[in-house]
């Protein structure tokens, strides 16, 4: 089964390169749970410019708090999907990879084509349910940081909708804050 | 596959049932405004991501807090509030949805690959055009086990799609968040009518859902480019698509070298639909005995005339003059010969011929050409030529007998060690289907045996025409149930022309 060894290589790269993938993700959103939290926290003591040059120095998916913490009345905005496109991207990648290398090693001379096809069958077996599930948590961990960051913004809207309307009181807003999540 | 249907059905009614009951709980929240204890008891019963806010609120309205105030502390918890799962768990949700909806493609690879290796395991020496059939027979039920499976696949997959439909219409976390800070300002509005809550009122009015067209846009363009990319993939695979419907496989060897034996002019070989060996190219091809209407020829020396009536000339055993340049053919004093004959052409003639020259020149072997025409999967069909080994030698070996073939007029009788004695009539539409049938059970004791021994056919009706006496070996040693050409050479079995038993 020498002919298979290329193959099943390519699929312990696949799962590897897709579990770090998922990985990468869960640490990102924790990440970014923390980071949204601590800038919301300097805000609301008082510190909005700190957390905003923090904001802007931090991940890009914070990019839609930088106008809030600002003091401005935006909308909750989506953060950029790049990173999160590239990851979707890359995760049908190692399934693509060893389909190729399969097909060519079967259309090749030669009596390596059964053990190929074998190992082409199995790996598949394994890189098609792990890429689908990969893709999912990708999707859905993108969901749930959109949704921590939308948490945040929200929580920033207030006070800068409170300082809008009542300007009188906005220093005793941003400087005394009663805790603006109502913990 | 049922299982995952019936957790399917499960997810997609708790969608609906989650759903209901949440619109149900905050319609009850909402009712009960103005009753504060009841609105407490209403708060706890709601979801729990609304719990926490609106027990605050209805703790808050009865505190008498100001309702700005109650309002924009109720929609920063909620907007804070988490929906659904962690996302640790959300990971491992994705992990177990996909389990469960390619959990039949992922047993049916394996068993594929099982069955891939143990056919390399049970048939490791078999080499050639007779190792395609009895590979197709060894891995040919997994296959379509896999093929079952990714249509099962795509059942759950819309099943899956359909679920995702309503989770996403119902339940995703904007949706429910929009749904309950409404419900938080209608029951606000009924609490404190008239009261003014300027900061909520523009809060509310900067969280509110999105409502340009960008977003539908967007997703309309991107369901028309997947749908599209899908369509180009179906084109781009239809070839593939077309031959699994027919089942036909691109297996024939050296398709390339598409007619090797070139017929004479006029001569029309016979076109048929499977059985034979693929040509492969020898350093010294066996001449080729040449039967057409208009040229009968071995060779391109040798010229015997034309056939008068299916019959040969009667001079045409005068014409052999330069029947000594055969010898150069012959290999251990033994000569082979390829016959290329018209499809119209009467056995009589070609045997007349063939008995001479086994008679005079050693002739122990010919190789029957024909055409088959083999359906691409990216292609038109290609047309290529396979030929029929009939062995003419007196056989005195005491190999194994497969069958015998009787051709009689309009009925053919087979004798195998399955049916010692079976009739079938030619002009019967399904003799062909029949004959296969026979063979069939005859060589499915024992594949590997059926390969090495040979058929006896002795020609009865000596009338019959080239193209009815291929079509009858060809069918015997066709490897393919189908009336289109499987594309898969025949199994490779040897004929062996015995006397009739009349003489």
């Amino acid at each position: 089964m020498a002919e298979s060894g290329p193959a099943l290589l390519i699929v312990a790269l696949g799962v590897a390169v897709i579990a770090s993938l998922m990985a990468f993700a869960l640490i990102r959103v924790r990440a970014l749970q923390k980071t949204a939290e601590k800038l919301v926290e300097l805000a609301l003591g008082g510190h909005a410019d700190e957390a905003r040059i923090q904001a802007r120095n931090a991940n890009r998916d914070l990019l839609p708090l930088v106008d809030a913490l600002g003091g401005e009345l935006s909308r909750p905005s989506i953060a950029p999907v790049l990173k999160d496109a590239l990851m979707l991207a890359a995760v049908p990648l190692p399934a693509l990879a060893l389909s190729i290398y399969g097909l060519a090693q079967m259309s090749a001379p030669g009596e390596g084509a059964v053990g190929t096809a074998a190992s082409l069958l199995v790996g598949l077996a394994f890189l098609i349910p792990i890429s689908f599930a990969a893709g999912f948590a990708i999707v859905a961990l993108r969901r749930c940081s959109g949704r921590i960051v939308r948490g945040c913004h929200v929580t920033l809207l207030a006070r800068n909708v409170r300082a809008s309307t009542e300007p009188d009181t906005a220093d005793t807003v941003r400087r005394a804050p009663r805790d603006a999540r109502g913990d | 596959m049922y299982l995952a249907l019936a957790a399917e059905i499960l997810l997609f009614g708790y969608a609906l049932f989650a759903y209901l009951r949440e619109r149900s709980t905050i319609r009850a929240f909402v009712l009960h405004a103005n009753d504060g204890e009841r609105l407490r008891q209403h708060a706890g019963r709601l979801p729990g991501p609304f719990r926490g806010p609106a027990l605050q609120f209805a703790g808050d309205l009865q505190r008498k807090t100001p309702l700005d105030e109650i309002l924009c502390q109720a929609m920063i918890k909620t907007a804070n509030a988490t929906f659904g799962m962690a996302p640790a768990a959300r990971v491992l949700l994705a992990l177990a949805l996909a389990s469960l909806l390619f959990a039949p493609i992922a047993a049916a690879l394996i068993e594929a690959a099982s069955a891939v290796v143990r056919m390399r395991l049970e048939l490791p020496s078999i080499r050639g055009p007779a190792g395609f059939p009895l590979a197709r027979d060894a891995i040919d039920p997994a296959f379509h086990h896999l093929y079952a499976a990714f249509r099962s696949c795509v059942v759950l997959m819309i099943g899956a799609i359909l679920v995702a439909g309503a989770h996403w219409l119902l339940n995703r976390s904007e949706v429910r968040e929009a749904r309950f800070i409404q419900a938080l300002v209608e029951a606000a509005m009924l609490a404190r009518p008239g009261a003014a809550a300027p900061v909520s009122g523009r809060l509310t009015e900067l969280i509110a859902p999105d409502r340009r067209l960008i977003a539908p846009i967007a997703a309309f363009a991107f369901f028309i480019l997947s749908a599209g990319a899908g369509w180009v993939v179906l084109y781009l695979t239809a070839g593939v698509k077309t031959a699994n419907a027919l089942g036909v496989f691109e297996v024939w060897p050296n398709v390339d070298r598409r007619e090797p034996v070139a017929p004479a002019p006029g001569m029309i070989l016979p076109t048929l639909s499977g059985g034979g060996s693929p040509i492969y190219p020898i350093a010294r091809p066996p001449p080729t005995l040449t039967v057409g209407p208009e040229k009968i020829a071995i060779g391109n020396t040798i010229e015997l005339g034309i056939l008068d009536h299916d019959h040969l000339p009667p001079d045409w055993k005068t014409k052999i003059i330069g029947i000594k340049n055969l010898e150069s053919f012959k290999d251990k004093n033994q000569l082979e010969i390829t016959v290329a004959a018209d499809r119209a052409v009467s056995m009589s003639a070609i045997l007349e011929l063939l008995e001479y020259l086994r008679a005079n020149c050693a002739l122990t072997r010919a190789y029957l050409v024909l055409r088959r025409n083999l359906v691409r999967m990216h292609r038109s069909a290609v047309a290529t030529q396979a030929v029929i080994e009939l062995d003419l030698a007196r056989r005195t070996d005491v190999e194994p007998k497969l069958a015998r073939l009787s051709i009689e007029p309009s009925t053919l009788l087979v004798s195998t060690a399955v049916e010692p004695s079976k009739s079938i009539k030619t002009i019967d539409p399904s003799w062909r289907r029949q004959l296969w049938r026979t063979i069939q059970a005859a060589t499915a004791k024992s594949p590997r045996d059926a390969r090495a021994s040979w058929i006896a056919v002795s020609l009865e009706d000596r009338d019959v025409t080239y193209e009815k006496f291929l079509e009858i070996l060809t069918t015997v040693d066709d490897t393919c149930a189908e009336v289109v050409d499987c594309g898969v050479p025949g199994r490779g079995l040897k004929f062996q022309l015995v006397e009739s038993e009349a003489d």
